[in-house]
């Protein structure tokens, strides 16, 4: 165990030295993608403790605030680190090195799971801090003593988080070796447990406008399987130490077990992922030709359609599209209503706002140059132009996005009633938006490469060219949001339309010369 | 075939990685070029072959300008890094033809040349695995595949028979043979001295970013040996 302070600190910089980029001087260091991270977080926070505080302080049940931020600190810090258990634990390629050394594989494979522990503490903490602060602002009871006991709780229900993360990541590896079609397998698996966030969130969303009236009902649910919350609050709350007591053990507990488990059998479950079985018996028949760029393309939808994590991190907004399609259309009714007694407020705007920040999820480009990683000679010593190499990776963003985009204009143009010209404008902000973020994010990539990560889940989740070339599009989309909200009465739907088509047009022609301009030099300055 | 001059190579930092480097490759010649760690060895091959941008001196290979000709020099050029990464992504077969049509190799060709070489490697039968489940082995021949199959003019390989069996390797430079002897030049970096004394017709040593010595291999060693030559200018040999 002497060795285990030094391999703890070795795989927590492994963890932070991925979100950072290795240019000097357009360093964006670990410690900025996890003030990234928390800043996320505290906002996540924030948003969701206020709009639920106020009505729970109506009903005096505000002790249900920590319960549910508490579960929804556990839900964030799953999916923030749900990769990194699969890279880092399971599939880490200095694997051959460490097993090499006098370490022992229990000691290793605690060192790496409480690099995640401490990597998922940072979105713990700044989700349960928030909602502590907002829970005392609306004289939640407990007193001075809710924050360092929210603090310390926050050190056990981490565990949570990480355990999952253990357990799926383990689940995604095992998949990824075990199957023909691997990576459609660990997608499936992937979209499945996308479904269920989902879900959460639309349950959670739901609840929020009737959650003083339906407090009883939820304090029910999580007096079951949720009672590790109840626990937290009412010993948070309550100032009742043997519940945070019970909470700390039924966190810890099965968190050593699983650990344990793993540790025990950790040099065998390596050694079993990570062995490959090549076929021998291939023929070699007749072979298709095509040009570079198909060539290019084809390679670039292979690389994207292999690699589970990567159609995870940027599909999520592709499937939220048509699915706010087909909602809309399921409440084509309520929408008709609520614009009647809003006296036949478009919300075309809006619309638009809610398809652009799906859209800046789908940042393809933001990962395309990383993940080239250390094949990138290939591309760099073959006779295409640059241009071209960077103009196919923008269009394979935009080729993905077009079908779900579309869908989801058709459906909720249909749904909405929109006039003809506002059908119009918004397929044409849209488009425009989405020929804005897709050179954008390959812009940010060539500024901010990452070509040197242990595997592909660390760049496109936690590279800061991922992170920025989804969040930064974002702002636009609240600007886009904070105009409609002050400025419909003064513009109008059509107005504001317009105005997004001049800003959006604007912005795609900027990346694309951008791109046109500095792109070849940034792509050769990669070699340096 | 190529022909570099006063090239020089400065990386960020300062670090002046080759300082002043003037050589020829005839065509059909094997050149070798020696140099310890850090000598510039890469450094060159990189920029020779246009995956590393340079500003100072000229770089031409069969009479095209590699910085402001770059994809006709890229079209006649082959390069293999020391350690080739590959789309692990892709199976054998679709590399090879994403590699046939970035070059633009015809149907028929590249039918012809993927069957002779992944035969001659004994490689055909995985050719519809993923590179991913690749040994080292497989991966290093399969990327030597890819630069054969494109019958390039100028061969450039960084340490080719690192991870290579020794069947494999005596096939490479029968290979090599084959090229030379229809008009192409190989030009490549080895540490494995006996190798370059055997097969390489002329072969360059640099230290510290400078060439130090080059000329016809017989020539350059005499009665001794490339191992006591290189040591004897690395100042390595002592009384």
């Amino acid at each position: 165990m002497a060795n285990f302070p030094a391999l703890l600190w070795l795989n927590f910089r492994a963890l932070l030295s991925t979100m950072r980029v290795g240019r000097k001087k357009r360093s964006f260091s670990g410690i900025g993608a996890l003030a990234l991270l928390a800043g996320l977080s505290v906002y996540i926070s924030g948003v969701y403790s206020s709009m639920l505080a106020g009505q729970l302080a109506a009903v005096g049940a505000l002790p249900l605030l920590l319960i549910l931020m508490s579960l929804v600190a556990v839900i964030l810090g799953f999916f923030f680190s749900l990769f990194a258990a699969q890279g880092v634990v399971f599939g880490a390629k200095d694997n051959d090195l460490m097993l090499s050394l006098p370490i022992s594989p229990f000691v290793l494979m605690l060192s790496r799971t409480l690099a995640l522990y401490l990597e998922n503490l940072v979105s713990t903490v700044f989700v349960l801090l928030p909602a502590g602060v907002i829970y005392l602002w609306h004289g939640g009871p407990g007193g001075w003593t809710v924050l360092p006991l929210l603090l310390v709780s926050a050190l056990f229900l981490n565990l949570l988080p990480t355990l999952l993360t253990l357990i799926v990541g383990f689940v995604l590896a095992w998949l990824s070796g075990r199957f023909p079609r691997k990576a459609l397998a660990s997608t499936l698996f992937q979209l499945l447990l996308l479904g269920l966030l989902l879900a959460g969130s639309f349950w959670l969303s739901s609840s929020m406008g009737n959650v003083g009236t339906a407090a009883p009902a939820i304090l029910t649910f999580f007096q079951g399987w949720g009672r590790p919350f109840l626990m937290l609050a009412n010993g948070v709350s309550g100032g009742d130490l043997l519940q945070l007591l019970a909470l700390w053990a039924l966190c810890l507990i099965p968190f050593l077990a699983v650990v344990w488990l793993f540790a025990w059998q950790y040099k065998s479950i390596i050694t079993r992922l990570s062995t490959h079985r090549t076929r021998s018996d291939y023929k070699l028949g007749r072979l298709s030709t095509g040009s570079q760029r198909g060539a290019l393309l084809r390679k670039e939808a292979r690389r994207w359609f292999g690699t589970p994590s990567y159609v995870f991190n940027t599909g999520i907004g592709l499937l939220l599209l048509p699915g706010a399609g087909v909602a809309a259309l399921i409440y084509r009714d309520s929408i008709a209503q609520f614009q009647m007694l809003t006296g036949g407020m478009s919300l075309a705007p809006l619309v638009l706002v809610g398809i652009a920040f799906c859209l800046s999820t789908v940042a393809i480009t933001g990962s395309s140059i990383s993940l080239e990683g250390k094949q990138l000679w290939l591309l760099q010593c073959a006779p295409v132009p640059v241009t071209t190499i960077l103009r196919i990776k923008v269009v394979f963003q935009l080729l993905v996005i077009l079908p779900f985009l579309v869908a989801s204009w058709f459906m909720l143009s249909l749904a909405f009633a929109f006039s003809p010209l506002e059908w119009v404008l918004l397929l044409a902000d849209s488009l425009l938006f989405a020929l804005t973020c897709a050179p954008f994010g390959l812009w940010i990539n060539l500024h901010f490469p990452k070509l040197d990560a242990v595997n592909d889940v660390i760049v496109v989740k936690q590279s800061a060219a991922a992170m920025l070339s989804t969040f930064l599009p974002m702002v636009l989309v609240l600007i886009f949001f904070l105009l409609w909200v002050f400025a419909q009465d003064l513009l109008g739907s059509l107005g504001l339309l317009l105005i997004y088509t001049i800003v959006l047009a604007a912005f795609a022609l900027l990346f694309h010369l951008l791109l046109l301009r500095q792109g070849e030099r940034l792509f050769h300055q990669l070699s340096d | 075939m190529l022909k570099i001059e006063h090239f020089s190579k400065t990386y960020p930092g300062g670090n002046r990685a080759v300082d002043d480097l003037s050589l020829h490759v005839a065509p059909g010649e094997i050149f070798g070029f020696i140099g310890h760690n850090g000598a510039g060895k890469t450094t060159t091959l990189r920029a020779v072959s246009g995956v590393m941008d340079f500003t100072e001196g000229t770089i031409t290979i069969d009479g095209h300008n590699v910085r402001t000709d770059a994809l006709a020099a890229k079209k006649v050029t082959a390069f293999l890094p020391d350690n080739p990464d590959l789309y692990d992504f892709l199976t054998g077969i679709q590399f090879l033809n994403f590699i046939a049509d970035l070059y633009e190799i015809s149907g028929d060709a590249r039918h012809t040349l993927i069957g002779k070489y992944a035969d001659a490697f004994q490689l055909t039968g995985s050719l519809g695995s993923p590179i991913g489940s690749y040994s080292h082995g497989m991966k290093q021949k399969l990327a030597l595949i890819s630069a054969l199959i494109r019958q390039p003019k100028l061969l450039i390989l960084d340490e080719p028979f690192v991870g290579l069996d020794p069947s494999a390797a005596h096939l490479l430079k029968q290979f090599w043979a084959e090229l030379c002897a229809a008009g192409s030049s190989v030009f490549f970096s080895t540490h494995v001295l006996e190798v370059a004394e055997k097969l390489c017709h002329r072969v360059a040593i640099i230290k510290g970013g400078k060439l130090i010595r080059m000329g016809v291999t017989s020539e350059l060693v005499g009665d001794s040996t490339l191992e006591d030559v290189f040591l004897e200018l690395e100042g390595d040999v002592h009384g």
